[in-house]
């Protein structure tokens, strides 16, 4: 072939003069020399390009890119690579594990017993299972993978590591929950092999879902979705991966797993069933509850001598306040023979007898904290009743009674130190809570029983909180009028609460005061409404009603004759150390 | 050539070229086999030869029969034997062993009778206007220099394009080779390859990766037979990237 006149043009990198190369193109013969030298490597290549070959298409399953061309690429393990991806057919979004090791070259049986135990994990349905759409093999690359459902949340390790070790409560939850997760693959003969704070999804709650602004609804939502709901990864996946066909070899020496969560027959390569996974589950919590795994070691030899040893750190979750229950059922999960660990069912109880312990002791903290914070808000009057009644004319249904004023003071300071902040509880004061008697501030003498009814209401109330010791009702009848005692207990106000108060009147209506302080809404109100219900949402802001035109005036009155006091002035103007002055009107 | 895995054709490859100069200097071979390794050689290293007599001031043909003089005269005389791979590269050793072939005048009517024409048509592929202007500005030593660096580069280019033609994939080396060297992912117009090459960028993205390393890998080995050890590639690389700079 004639070639024609080369061209004489310029490389848009280096300016130099390019040249025909084979095939009749142009070509920087200097870049491409260039290309050659190590370090000089060319153009940055694609993050995905080094899990897998081929294009990013795997099946129906096509793998999201950025904004900026690169892969979306979820996260990074051992085993693989995990995608964001789109399932072409349905149009929805897809996590896309690309297993790092290739089948091809095997025989065929090998790929047909691979195929057969993949699909076997991934016919496990739960709720606390991520669910497994697809288990498949690429044939021109021989690349495994499977796609499964996209979970947006972060791993529990992500979380201990992000937010320091979860408390009792919580860990607990989660505990119930890959239980319950375990007692479901065992029911189909499998086994996860590779528990772990990394394969296991947390996803919170999220309160916007809850509609409208119902706070009864809201608040029962938020009760129930506290804790974020669990969802195991990659379950199954070793055990089809460890098949005799296709060792796997990690970074642990060749050890098969994770070893500082695996369990003492993992590293003895002796078979498994559940109780494995139990083991592995007990390291976990640990891990949850300290943020440290129980037997360290700098190999895995090192790992299962501490096993072996049987010696267990305690001192770790003694600092971390692990109940006493919940420590001995730690300590029964990570015993060195299988078989003197709980199954699934008789873990599922332990759990169940260990949340019931950890709920009565965070109660009663709660109950405290709320306390505390009640103080300023309790000695104003902020407490007004209205009865419902249908006969007596409105004229007096709509008078206002402020009732009284309570105070809960602070007595006898208990000796042992408040147990640590972990984020979610807040510091809690160790005293014994007094309830003042109440005030009858209204102009109308006929109400002044209702100062000694509501007294005894919430006396009875509290008492019925396990742990709360409150002071008996003789000891506090001297404070009664006793302005000072109540500026001295104010100073022990809680500075992280945000209380406020407040009123609704109105007629032929139950009238109640709600205070939103931490973690606890207090409310009063006529029987048969409880005095204290316990929520678990910190809501640090003030709810305010619609009120009549009428009711609005006494309100304004109402908040003048709350100015008057100075414990209000100190909530709203902070905590001066001289009273607010109190503007006149 | 024969269809085989490209790591162990590339080991072949490189033994090959050492095993070509032995096999065309070896009296027992019959005239066709070494003829034959005589081709190869002339193919491979002819043009820096060439382009240094032309610098030279030889015209055409007597440069065209110089250069295939001196690969007979190289392997006839065994001179390739003289290649001590511990004392020197093999670019330099051919252009000292061309320097004394040419003074060498005997040599040169015997040159005439051996070769054939193989040779002959490779050289009429070339472009002797833009080499002679070219060549006007630099030092003959130095046009040699550039024209090996060159010769390597396409040799690597058709590795790799023999490659992609056994794979079925030659079309897509068309339209990939001008960014085999591209240093920023923003230079290369995927979305007009794709158009033209009726492919999936994803595709593109994958493919030109791919053959952005095997080609790294081919240059580097090439190189990596014409110097004494692998520690010495990036020193001839940087060598060669000289000398077409200073071109």
């Amino acid at each position: 072939m004639q070639p024609a006149a080369a061209e004489i043009s310029t490389c848009p990198n280096c300016c130099g003069a390019l040249e025909e190369t084979s095939g009749g193109r142009l070509a920087c013969m200097a870049c491409l020399l260039r290309a050659g030298i190590s370090g000089e490597d060319d153009v940055p290549r694609d993050s995905g390009l080094d899990a897998f070959e081929g294009d990013e298409h795997f099946g129906v399953y096509q793998i999201d890119r950025r904004d900026h061309e690169s892969l979306y690429k979820l996260g990074h393990g051992a085993m693989g690579t995990t995608y964001r991806a789109t399932d072409m057919s349905l149009q929805r979004k897809v996590a896309l594990k690309i297993i790092r090791l290739g089948i091809a070259g095997r025989s065929k049986e090998a790929r047909e017993r691979f195929l057969r135990e993949a699909r076997a994990a991934a016919a496990v349905r739960h709720e606390n299972i991520a669910t497994v759409f697809q288990f498949g093999i690429r044939e021109e690359t021989g690349q495994c993978f499977y796609a499964m459902e996209l979970i947006e949340g972060e791993t529990l390790e992500e979380r201990v590591r992000r937010a320091g070790p979860l408390d009792t409560r919580t860990t607990i939850v989660i505990a119930q929950q890959v239980t319950a997760a375990l007692a479901a693959a065992e029911k189909r003969g499998l086994i996860h092999r590779d528990l772990k704070p990394a394969n296991l999804m947390l996803v919170d709650s999220d309160e916007s879902q809850v509609v409208g602004r119902d706070r009864w609804a809201r608040r029962e939502w938020a009760a129930q979705h506290a804790v974020p709901a669990v969802k195991v990864i990659d379950f199954g996946l070793a055990k089809t991966l460890h098949a005799p066909i296709d060792p796997m070899r990690l970074t642990h020496d060749g050890f098969l797993g994770t070893p500082a969560f695996a369990s003492p027959e993992q590293f003895e390569n002796s078979a498994l069933d559940v109780r494995s996974d139990i083991y592995s589950l007990g390291v976990t919590l640990w891990f949850a509850l300290t943020g440290k795994t129980p037997f360290a070691g700098r190999s895995v030899q090192e790992i299962h001598r501490a096993q072996e040893s049987n010696v267990f750190p305690i001192g770790q979750l003694k600092s971390a306040r692990v109940p006493s229950r919940l420590r001995l059922l730690l300590k029964s999960m990570l015993a060195f023979e299988p078989a003197t660990r709980p199954g699934t069912h008789k873990l599922a109880a332990e759990l169940r007898r260990c949340a019931a312990q950890a709920t009565g002791a965070r109660r009663t903290r709660l109950v405290l904290a709320a306390v505390a914070t009640l103080i300023p808000v309790a000695s104003a009057s902020f407490v007004f009743y209205s009865l419902r009644t249908h006969s007596a004319p409105p004229s007096s249904v709509a008078t206002l009674i402020p009732v009284a004023s309570a105070s809960f003071v602070f007595h006898s300071p208990r000796t042992h130190s408040a147990p640590p902040s972990s984020g979610l509880n807040p510091a809690l004061p160790e005293k014994s809570p007094a309830v003042l008697p109440f005030e009858n501030l209204s102009s109308e003498p006929d109400s002044a029983f209702l100062a000694h009814v509501l007294h005894d209401d919430v006396l009875t109330k509290l008492a019925n909180i396990a742990d709360l010791k409150i002071i008996s009702r003789t000891s506090v009848m001297r404070y009664s009028d006793k302005e000072d005692v109540r500026e001295d207990a104010l100073a022990e106000r809680d500075p992280g609460a945000a209380a406020s108060a407040e009123n609704v009147f109105g007629d032929d209506t139950v009238h109640f005061n709600q205070i939103f302080i931490d973690s606890v809404v207090a409310r009063t109100a006529t029987t048969p409404a409880p005095f204290v219900e316990m929520d678990q949402k910190v809501i640090p802001t003030m709810k305010r009603y619609r009120a009549s035109p009428q009711i609005a005036q006494e309100r304004s009155q109402y908040k003048r004759i709350n100015r008057k006091r100075t414990l209000w002035d100190k909530l709203r103007y902070g905590w001066a150390k001289h009273p607010y002055r109190v503007k006149k009107k | 050539m024969l269809c085989r895995e490209a790591e162990s054709r590339d080991e072949l490859f490189v033994s090959t070229r050492w095993t070509m100069v032995l096999k065309a200097g070896d009296s027992a071979a019959t005239s066709v086999q070494a003829l034959s390794a005589l081709s190869e050689l002339c193919q491979i290293y002819w043009r820096p030869l060439y382009v240094f007599l032309r610098k030279k001031g030889y015209g055409r043909e007597d440069a065209q029969d110089l250069t295939q003089g001196f690969f007979a005269h190289l392997i006839e005389n065994r001179r390739y034997a003289y290649a001590d791979r511990e004392k020197g590269r093999f670019r330099a050793f051919l252009l000292v062993a061309l320097k004394n072939f040419i003074a060498d005048a005997r040599d040169r009517e015997h040159a005439l009778k051996r070769g054939g024409g193989m040779i002959l048509e490779k050289l009429d592929d070339m472009t002797d206007a833009r080499i002679a202007q070219r060549a006007a500005k630099w030092q003959a030593d130095e046009v040699y220099d550039r024209e090996w660096a060159t010769s390597l580069v396409r040799q690597a280019l058709d590795r790799l394009a023999q490659e992609c033609a056994l794979a079925g994939k030659r079309e897509l080396f068309d339209y990939v080779v001008p960014y085999l060297a591209a240093p920023q992912e923003s230079a290369i117009l995927y979305e007009e390859m794709a158009r033209r090459s009726h492919r999936a960028v994803a595709t593109l993205r994958y493919e030109l990766a791919r053959l952005r390393r095997r080609y790294r890998a081919i240059l580097r080995e090439e190189v990596r037979g014409t110097v004494r050890e692998a520690a010495e590639v990036d020193e001839e690389l940087r060598y060669l990237c000289h000398a077409l700079a200073a071109a």
